[in-house]
């Protein structure tokens, strides 16, 4: 009984908790680490990814194999000065994003990367919603860093959420980039989403080997922003 | 005249506080059947121990008691009990009559423990004779002293017996019961032709039997006969 | 007249059990009512059991049946992608009658409205569920809906969007009409119904809805039927591999009856409990009652022997007497046992929101008639073997030779049974023979500790007692040590009773402490998480304007663990003499920030800051488990890494947190004054009475704050309120029941020293003692043994109930004081109260009176 007890209240607060699910992610300190370097070394610039799991790693058994940090090493091997904050937080939605940039901002950004709106889309959160938090993120950006160099990760819904709201949720972004000027990677996903090898047991987060084609789909874009 | 009890060198001693002490000392005596007799003696001068003794109630340290021929020396406490069950009938100061039982059933336990025949109606005469014919479904609690006593009578007669120990028959009872509940001991026992052992320090009843056999400190002091036919 | 020959006598006079028989019955006919003390033990004791054992298989029924409808099929294989053709091959042979559904997130659009919400899309087609139904109203719709393009739509999602039946809605491409309101289907208690609501659909439909393409998230599950007969648990676990291979799993009832089974454990071994202690209760009922009876039949058995009536035959006729009266006692026992399982639940329908089935439990019964005449058997031939020396002489003059018993061989057989009779009895309540032989020992242990402290009584208020006592405290504690005492026997039965009553309610207490969840009007049932810091304070009055409490509103602060004292993940992966989980550094910790501790949470060490102070270490506080789990304790530095922003910590204090409330509990707290900046969400906390309140208050929080997310856990709640519920009622009254039988025990325990000191009452009384005097000796008495003896049963008790609840029933060990005082009060109160009525007689009446009736 006891028992039984204890797992239902965990389960209520773990989703009270955790909306999204976060389990243990091993991971990066990079955000604190780069914070530190970043003030430490003038010379480098900073690439702030702001996202969800998808940017947190969630599910990877190293943090290091997360798609910004796979991003990290072909910044690094095309010898490129930045340095990148992971700015991602499991469970993250657009609204939370909203409320947490501002913390994130404390630190000079040079390019900044969305990846918001995913937990948006599988919790039928409505579209309009989502593109007026997404807006208002890039706005409180470019109030504070006006040159910084942005760029939008798309997203898509998987079909059965139904075709209006799969239609709406995917053309928001490109709707998005294209108002602000932003370089758009279309699909964040693409490849990867709904092939079940790329994907962790759960069909949602990527795999290691998901994260790296993540990483060479952000990089297609971002090697001419840089 | 037989002999129905016979007494031998009884002694009988208790262990107390790691003294001896001895309430009956070398006690001899016999008694004829169809005899009355009387043991009469002070307060703890041992007749109430003799009396149990004789009856088969307790085991003598030593010496000899012989119940119509029946030697109690190596009887064990359940096969005298079926002797006093077959020979000897009882009449208690304090009448001692199951209070669970009417006076019909006092009556006819002794015979219904011997599985005789015509139990209730053999019982039911016994209560006529003691004139409690129309009481017999009444409770002890519910009789008087004397009535109980007069019960307990006819349950002593129930099993015919050939000796009727009495303890102070009438210790318990006003004068004009006691003479009524005595007078019917004489009658009956007479009747049935049974042996009357008697104990009391009554020496006005002790005087209605043949023999009266006195003790004193345990020791057999004196043994009369009183010239009662 | 014939000289009698020897051969004359009939020493092998054959038992006559009828008459035996006859003697039984006559004989107990004046003391009926006297034998009512041990009636009444029997009664109590017996009829606590019955209850027990039916309220066991009643409930062990419901399991059985609930279970079979938690999954609503015999086997049920799900995963969350399309079997391959080799496995496909295995679902479509299994069982004997199948079902297939297709479950999925999807937004599904009210037509009348027009407005849309995220659901649990299920498409099902065949028969289930098998066990149960899908709930509906009206009824019919839950199988009727498979026949054409019909939907069952959940009903808090009905009364949200002000849906009726027959209204539209659309799935994907296609458009349904809404068939009937879903109430509850199988499977369908746990957490996944509230986090979306659910739709059901036809699945010949599915196809054309669109929504099945590449790249859906479909969940795949296949529940069968099997004949009776078939072993699915066997049958399930050799396709474990396979179906693991495949990414599928599988639910058979009786895993899901373990699952519900182990929430009952403790109830059922707290029933145990009680069953166990109401029958020891009853048997120190059985042997001091019967111990009186004996005492006062000594005289009849006496003259029953004058008359030549054999030992054997007197042992006889009152074990006939003994078991028919036991029997009678079993039987009213086992009726009132049944009648108090039917008829309290009806007495207490309105005030209780649970309901237990009541059935009559003939094996219950049967049981408990059983035992009870083993006990009165059992228990009373301690006394009834001291018959068969009862003396004849006894007639003449009335003496207590017991010496004689001790040495009896019978004696030492009889304990021998008893102690094998409780171990027994102990096995099958249990289980298995180590914990009936713990148990029995224990009881032995307790039963010498009190025989033992009697006779140290006995020795040492001998040497106590002093001359320039008053003569009543000389005389009362006299009376403890001289020749004919009751010490030992009131001592042993007082401290028994007393022991059994407190374990009991140590236990009850502990077990109630540890099921209070419950939906109290204070208890938080529905979740709102997600909350934006500037949507906090409009999140609050849209909820108290619903008029609903705001039960708790937290930030939540998403941060990870960067240091343990200096060391990294990366060191504590390197020395595991560290003794940090790794896992510790991996999580995402969701922590809050507030000045006072709440109230299910408890300071173990350290002391509480409330405040952090600017440029010094922040400090914080630990919960215990966490404390454990990174080896640390109160001083030690953590660094924890605030999304980007690094904040040096050290635990100030070390929380112990009860998990079991429904309330936002956290592993590590921070201080005021440090972490208001930071990003964070909020949680807030609501109880909302009804469904109805509940769709208006989610409607409206939708349509003001669509980021917010809400979660009901009423339902989940509910379940677990009513299991819940349940269980603390059938504790709380099983105990109480139990309780009864040992006052009752206690009470014809302590009569039996009546017949001990009235001829002594009545001599001082007839020596001119003051009614005052001799009151004032017995209360004496009496308080000095039901003192003692029940402080000696609390101390056993406290003793045996933290050896239950650390090897029984693993759970955290308190004492509660305060009833445990109460409790000794009661006892030694009610010890003294029965003693003086005990002699209430002697006082009231004229001592000759007294003397004659008892001479």
């Amino acid at each position: 009984m006891l028992t039984k007890l204890k797992i239902a209240s965990a389960l209520a607060l773990t989703i009270t908790l955790a909306s999204c699910g976060s389990k243990p992610t091993t991971t990066d300190a990079t955000a604190g680490d780069t914070t530190t370097t970043a003030a430490a070394d003038p010379s480098t610039k900073s690439i702030l990814v702001f996202g969800d799991s998808l940017s947190a790693g969630y599910g990877l058994d190293d943090p290091s194999e997360s798609y910004p940090s796979v991003l990290q090493t072909k910044i690094d091997s095309a010898k490129l000065p930045y340095t990148i904050i992971n700015g991602g937080l499991s469970g993250e939605t657009s609204a939370g994003g909203k409320g947490r940039i501002d913390w994130l901002l404390k630190q000079h950004i040079d390019v900044f990367v969305l990846e918001l709106g995913a937990n948006d889309g599988l919790r039928g959160i409505p579209v309009k919603e989502t593109e007026q938090n997404l807006q208002t993120i890039i706005d409180h950006l470019k109030a504070k860093y006006p040159k910084a160099k942005l760029v939008m990760l798309g997203m898509q819904v998987p079909p059965n959420m139904g075709a209006t709201y799969v239609t709406d949720f995917k053309e928001m972004f490109p709707k998005l980039a294209t108002k602000n000027n932003m370089a758009l990677v279309p699909f964040l996903l693409q490849g990867v989403g709904g092939v079940r090898s790329l994907n962790q047991k759960d069909g949602i987060h990527p795999t290691a080997a998901g994260a790296k084609i993540l990483a060479s789909n952000v990089w297609e874009v971002m090697k001419g922003v840089l | 005249m037989e002999t129905i009890l016979n007494i031998s060198n009884l002694n009988k001693t208790y262990k107390s506080a790691g003294r001896e002490l001895t309430v009956l000392d070398n006690i001899n005596f016999s008694i004829g059947a169809g005899s009355t007799n009387a043991i009469v003696g002070p307060s703890g001068s041992g007749k109430t121990t003799l009396l149990g003794l004789c009856a088969g109630l307790d085991s003598a340290t030593s010496g000899i008691v012989e119940l119509s021929g029946i030697s109690f020396t190596n009887l064990s406490e359940d096969k005298r009990a079926q002797v006093r069950n077959q020979y000897v009938g009882f009449i208690f100061q304090n009448f001692q009559l199951l209070p669970t039982l009417t006076a019909l059933e006092n009556v006819m336990v002794p015979l219904e423990l011997r599985g005789e025949k015509n139990i209730k109606a053999r019982s039911l005469d016994l209560l006529d004779k003691v004139g409690l014919a129309d009481r017999g479904h009444h409770y002890p609690a519910q009789l008087s002293g004397g009535e109980q006593q007069r019960v307990s009578l006819a349950r002593a007669f129930s099993n015919s017996p050939k000796i009727l120990f009495a303890d102070e028959p009438t210790g318990n009872l006003d004068a004009e019961t006691s003479e009524k509940v005595v007078k019917l001991i004489f009658d009956l026992n007479r009747e049935a032709g049974t042996t009357l052992v008697l104990v009391t320090h009554d020496l006005e009843l002790a005087a209605k039997t043949q023999r009266i056999i006195k003790i004193k400190g345990g020791k057999l002091v004196a043994d009369d006969k009183t010239g009662n036919e | 007249m014939n000289n009698a020959p020897m051969d004359n006598v009939n020493f092998k006079r054959k038992i006559n059990f009828a008459w035996l028989f006859k003697m039984a019955l006559r004989d107990s006919r004046r003391n009926r009512s006297r034998l009512l003390l041990f009636i009444s033990s029997i009664v109590f004791g017996i009829a606590a059991l019955v209850a027990i054992y039916s309220f066991r298989y009643n409930i062990q029924n419901d399991i059985n049946q609930q279970a079979a409808t938690l999954i609503g099929a015999d086997l049920t294989i799900s995963g969350n992608k399309e079997p391959d053709e080799k496995l496909q091959k295995v679902l479509d042979k299994l069982g004997d009658d199948r079902s297939q559904e297709r479950s999925f997130p999807s937004m599904v659009l009210f037509r009348k409205t027009f407005s849309t919400r995220l659901v649990q899309v299920k498409a099902l087609e065949g028969n289930f569920p098998y066990y149960g139904e899908l709930e509906t109203t009206p009824v019919q719709a839950g199988r009727a809906f498979k026949t054409g393009q019909y939907a069952l739509v959940d009903k808090t999602l009905m009364l949200q969007f002000n849906a009726k039946v027959g209204d539209s809605v659309s799935v994907g491409n296609e458009t349904f009409a809404i068939a009937g309101v879903l109430n509850k289907a199988p499977g369908q208690t746990g957490i996944a119904a509230s986090v979306a609501p659910l739709v059901y659909i036809p699945m010949q439909y599915l196809e054309k809805t669109g929504l099945i393409t590449v790249g859906s998230r479909i969940n795949y599950s296949y529940y069968y039927k099997f004949d009776k007969k078939t072993d699915v648990e066997k049958l399930a676990k050799g396709m474990e591999t396979q179906l693991d291979k495949a990414g599928f799993n599988y639910d058979t009832v009786e895993g899901k009856k373990e699952g519900t089974s182990r929430s009952f454990a403790d109830l059922s071994r707290f029933l145990s409990l009680v069953g166990f202690i109401a029958l020891l209760l009853g048997c120190v009922g059985v042997a001091s009652a019967i111990n009186i009876y004996i005492r006062e039949k000594i005289r009849s058995i006496a003259i029953m022997r004058c008359m030549g009536v054999k030992a054997s035959e007197a042992f006889l006729i009152y074990l006939i007497q003994i078991t028919g009266i036991g029997l009678i006692g079993s039987v009213a026992g086992a009726i009132l046992g049944t009648a108090i399982q039917h008829l309290l639940p009806l007495v207490l329908k309105d005030f209780l929101p649970i309901t237990i089935s009541v059935s009559i439990s003939w094996l219950a019964i049967g049981q408990g008639v059983l035992l009870g005449l083993i006990i009165s058997i059992l228990f009373a031939l301690l006394p009834l073997i001291s018959i068969r020396n009862i003396s004849p002489l006894n007639t003449l003059r009335l003496s207590f030779d017991d010496t004689t018993t001790i040495r009896d061989p019978f004696r030492w057989l009889v304990y021998i049974l008893v102690l094998l009779f409780i171990t027994s009895f102990a096995y099958l309540q249990i289980g298995d023979w180590m914990g009936a032989i713990s148990f029995t020992i224990g009881i032995a242990v307790a039963f010498l500790i009190l025989t033992a402290i009697a006779w140290l009584l006995i020795r040492f208020t001998r040497v106590l007692v002093m001359s320039s006592w008053s003569y009543i405290w000389r005389q009362g504690f006299a009376n403890l040590y001289r020749p004919n005492n009751q010490t030992i026997i009131l001592t042993v039965s007082i401290g028994l009773s007393t022991a059994f009553i407190a374990t009991l309610f140590l236990i009850q207490q502990l077990l109630i402490g540890q099921v209070t969840l419950s939906t109290g009007d204070n208890q938080s049932n529905m979740i709102l998480f997600d909350i934006q810091t500037a949507q906090q304070k409009a999140v609050a009055d849209l909820t108290r304007k619903q008029g609903l409490p705001v039960l708790s509103q937290v930030p939540i602060i998403t941060m990870r663990l960067e240091k343990v004292n200096g060391k990294t993940a990366a060191d504590a992966k390197k020395d595991s003499t560290l003794h940090i989980a790794e896992r510790a550094y991996a999580y995402e910790y969701r922590i809050t920030y507030r000045d006072s501790i709440t109230n299910s949470e408890k300071i173990t060490s350290g002391k509480w800051e409330a405040k952090a102070e600017p440029g010094k270490d922040i400090p914080v506080s630990a919960e215990e488990r966490f404390a454990q789990r990174i080896n640390a304790k109160v001083g030690d530095k953590l660094v924890f890494n605030v999304q980007g922003v690094m904040m040096n910590t050290y635990i100030s204090s070390i929380r112990k947190v009860n998990w079991n409330k429904v309330s936002t509990n956290f592993q590590v707290v921070f201080p005021t004054g440090v972490l208001e900046d930071a990003p964070q969400i909020h949680v807030l906390l609501t109880h909302v009475p009804n469904n109805t309140v509940s769709a208006k208050y989610q409607q409206a929080v939708v349509k003001q704050f669509p980021n917010v997310s809400i979660i009901d856990l009423g339902l989940i709640l509910n379940v677990l309120d009513e299991l819940l519920g349940k269980i603390g009622y059938v504790i709380k009254f099983m105990s109480g029941f139990s309780i009864i039988t040992g006052i009752i025990v206690l009470i014809s325990s302590v009569r039996i020293s009546k017949y001990q000191r009235i001829q002594e009452s009545v001599l001082l009384r007839t020596l001119g003692g003051s009614r005052k005097q001799i009151f004032a000796i017995t209360a004496l008495e009496y308080l000095f043994l039901g003192a003692l003896s029940a402080l000696t049963g609390i101390v056993i008790a406290i003793g045996g109930s933290w050896l239950l609840a650390k090897y029984t029933f693993d759970m955290p060990y308190t004492v509660n004081l305060l009833p445990v005082v109460a409790i000794f009060f009661i006892i030694t109160l009610l010890t003294v109260i029965i003693g003086l009525l005990n002699s209430r007689g002697i006082l009231n009446k004229p001592p000759l009176e007294i003397l004659r009736s008892n001479s």
